[in-house]
């Protein structure tokens, strides 16, 4: 009995410490919320009250262990004038040009007051919503600094929207939130680069970035969007993202991980109407203690969709990955065509990938298939490429490189492939 | 005093096991030469290629191998590529998401960083520079034309989804790009049609017109690669030796004759 009494009674993952109504209100009132949005974080309190923390009976938190994460001192280190996110946005073209066009590019502080219908119309509405998760709820609460990009229907802007996003080396918390919303046939590339500026003491406390991703594509838009993360090694990194594909729209995704100590991310992309295309990348890279941890769903709500995701990890040290995938196709969407792939370089032989594809298909003429698969560096291209006079050392790096380098060949910007592929050199020293 | 190139009666086993496979071979070669090894299947003759190269499946138990008065055997395998050793692989490995330009890039600067290390006490100095673009440009442009292959072949991932011809042409493209002294060509032929076998020979033969001091070490089971590249020097190897050597002549004799007449003394001892 004494054994299976924990299993009923599970402890939380986390703890939160005292939040109240009235602390939320005062947080509000220190970052000069519109109306709108301060109740929206009551809202968002309100629902965050009564969600349970996340616990590891639940399949989402079952392979994760949180057992040293803090989060009831670190909400008790929230503040609203610390919390705050340098965020510097690199536009493609003037802003005169682009106001022009009715593009918006803006921090979300500065949407939250000015572009008050747009933000109160697709801001946590139907996208990502409090009522998602424990930490989206807790988002909901303490958003604070991010991004909005607009693009009104039939503007297409081919260079790339740049935005850096950085925690300073003492921040203990910080809540970004980007929204996109591109308008019917529009087009835009969106490249987001999150780090920390600095290296935090090593005995820096505990710190979190809790941020939402909320992407809007209205019929025929084309988005290409790619989130770089390279937190401190103290960040405990959740997020919520999830794009919602309309008719005949079509989304790139990429994502590349290589920094926090910890990273859960929700990755979610909702085909709502026919022939939307979701490709979905990822390319993350744990070591030393790392957990990285990412969950996919690819939802075929309408038919005649397509999504294809392919998640490549590498991880040496006693580092972990788990990605977590799924595909669910809901009754009607016939001729879905659906297709995840998630591989992982081993390089020691005491870090762990964990890889669980799923499919949850409930219509009868779809096309769905999936691959998982963990292996070591082989031997024989080593050798291959050292009997070329290449160092051994190098002759790794190129080999890794290699296996990322289909997914790092769908970013749409040399800049940041070469920044990742850096990174990557580096991590494999 | 060792020959240029010189085997000095080599035993190898298979890494980790009892299994030897070359029983004390002996071997000699002079700068500029073309020396043909053949054998039947099982003779050792691609682990004699791979222990050359340094490859970690096998272990030389005795014996040495020299090259300009060095040992290979000392040497790990990059080492010894930059000392001036190249392997045309039997069968060239793919090497996934690494483009042909990208890796002949990489392995033409690990020999500049290597020469520059060299020369500075082991360390690599900070300010040393790879191959120019444009002069590596050119050279690949060179060895695509020398090789016959289109300039696309450049940007596609090495080895990886190459037919067999292919995967033979990129393997004397390296060579042509890596300049090596000895190169050693392990069954090339294989897997060729006519025209291939052409086109790569021609290559292999136009490279040693450029650099006559290149000594050439062709591994083959058929005579037929030798209508193309022509050796001074013919060995036989049979269960890990070489049991008979002469002149060009003698690959005609193995090709009407065959193996076993060299086998049946073997079988009666």
């Amino acid at each position: 009995m004494s054994l299976l009494a924990p299993m009923l009674k599970p402890a939380p993952v986390v703890k939160a410490g005292e939040l109240s109504r009235e602390l939320v209100q005062a947080y509000s009132a220190a970052l000069g919320d519109p109306e709108w949005l301060a109740d929206r974080r009551l809202e968002a309190f309100r629902v965050f009250r009564d969600t349970p923390a996340p616990n590891r009976h639940d399949e989402l938190w079952r392979r994760v262990d949180l057992s040293l994460f803090k989060l009831d001192q670190i909400l008790a280190a929230v503040d609203p004038v610390t919390n705050g996110l340098s965020i510097d946005l690199r536009p493609p073209l003037s802003a005169e040009t682009l106001q022009a066009q009715g593009v918006i590019f803006t921090t979300f502080e500065d949407a939250a007051r000015r572009h008050t219908e747009l933000m109160r119309r697709y801001f946590m509405t139907e996208c990502v919503k409090v009522t998602d998760t424990y930490f989206a709820a807790l988002h909901g609460v303490f958003v604070h600094g991010g991004v909005v990009l607009y693009v009104p229907a039939g503007v297409k802007i081919e260079a790339p929207f740049r935005v850096f996003t950085r925690m300073r080396a003492d921040q203990r918390t910080a809540f970004g939130h980007t929204l996109v919303v591109l308008e019917e046939g529009a087009q835009a590339i969106l490249i987001e680069d999150y780090a920390t500026d600095g290296v935090p003491a090593p005995d820096a406390p505990q710190a979190m970035y809790n941020g939402a991703v909320e992407i809007i594509l209205h019929k025929g838009a084309q988005l290409d969007y790619v989130s770089i993360q390279d937190w401190a090694r103290n960040v405990y990194n959740f997020t919520t993202e999830r794009a919602r594909v309309r008719e005949g729209a079509t989304l790139h995704w990429v994502i590349g991980g290589l920094g926090s100590k910890f990273t859960k991310s929700l990755i979610e992309a909702d085909l709502i109407e026919p022939h939307g295309t979701a490709l979905l990348s990822g390319v993350y890279f744990a070591d030393t203690r790392q957990q990285l941890h990412y969950d996919t769903q690819q939802n075929h709500i309408a038919p005649a969709c397509k999504s294809d995701l392919l998640y490549k990890a590498a991880l040496r040290d006693e580092a972990r990955t788990v990605w977590r995938g799924n595909i669910r196709v809901f009754p009607g969407a016939q001729k879905t065509d659906a297709y995840q792939a998630n591989r992982n370089l081993q390089l020691s032989k005491h870090s762990r990938a964990d890889s669980i594809p799923g499919l949850e298909i409930e219509a009868d003429d779809v096309r769905c298939t999936h691959g998982s698969t963990v292996g070591t560096l082989e031997e024989e291209p080593i050798f291959y490429l050292r009997s070329r006079g290449i160092p051994c050392n190098e002759a790794r790096r190129l080999v890794i490189e290699g296996f990322f380098a289909p997914v790092i060949e769908r970013i749409p910007l040399e800049e940041t492939r070469e920044r990742l592929l850096a990174e990557i050199a580096k991590k494999i020293g | 005093m060792s020959a240029w190139f010189e085997i000095r009666d080599l035993h190898v086993k298979v890494a980790e096991s009892d299994r030897e496979i070359i029983k004390g071979l002996n071997l000699s070669m002079n700068e500029g030469e073309i020396h043909a090894i053949m054998g039947p299947n099982g003779s050792g003759k691609s682990t004699l290629a791979y222990t050359i190269a340094g490859h970690p499946g096998y272990e030389v138990t005795e014996g040495d191998i020299l090259f300009k008065g060095q040992s290979l055997l000392e040497m790990e395998p990059d080492e010894r590529s930059r000392f001036g050793v190249f392997l045309a692989f039997q069968y060239p490995v793919a090497i996934s998401g690494v483009t042909v330009a990208n890796f002949l890039r990489t392995a033409i600067n690990a020999r500049i960083k290597a020469e520059a290390a060299a020369k500075n006490g082991g360390v690599v100095p900070h300010d040393v520079k790879g191959i120019p673009i444009p002069v590596f440009t050119k050279q690949l442009r060179e060895a695509l034309q020398l090789l016959k292959v289109d300039q696309s072949f450049a940007g596609r991932y090495l080895n990886d989804g190459f037919s067999g011809g292919e995967k033979k042409r990129a393997e004397i493209l390296q060579m042509a790009m890596l300049k090596p002294e000895l190169a050693i060509l392990d069954e090339t032929d294989s897997g060729l049609d006519i025209d291939a076998l052409r086109i790569v020979s021609e290559g292999v033969n136009t490279l040693h017109d450029q650099n006559p001091k290149m000594g050439v070490l062709v591994i083959t089971h058929y005579q037929r690669l030798l209508n193309y590249i022509k050796p001074q020097y013919v060995h036989v190897m049979i269960d890990g030796r070489i049991v008979e050597s002469g002149g060009p002549e003698l690959a005609l004799h193995l090709e009407e004759k065959g193996y076993d007449w060299l086998k049946e003394p073997e079988a009666t001892q």
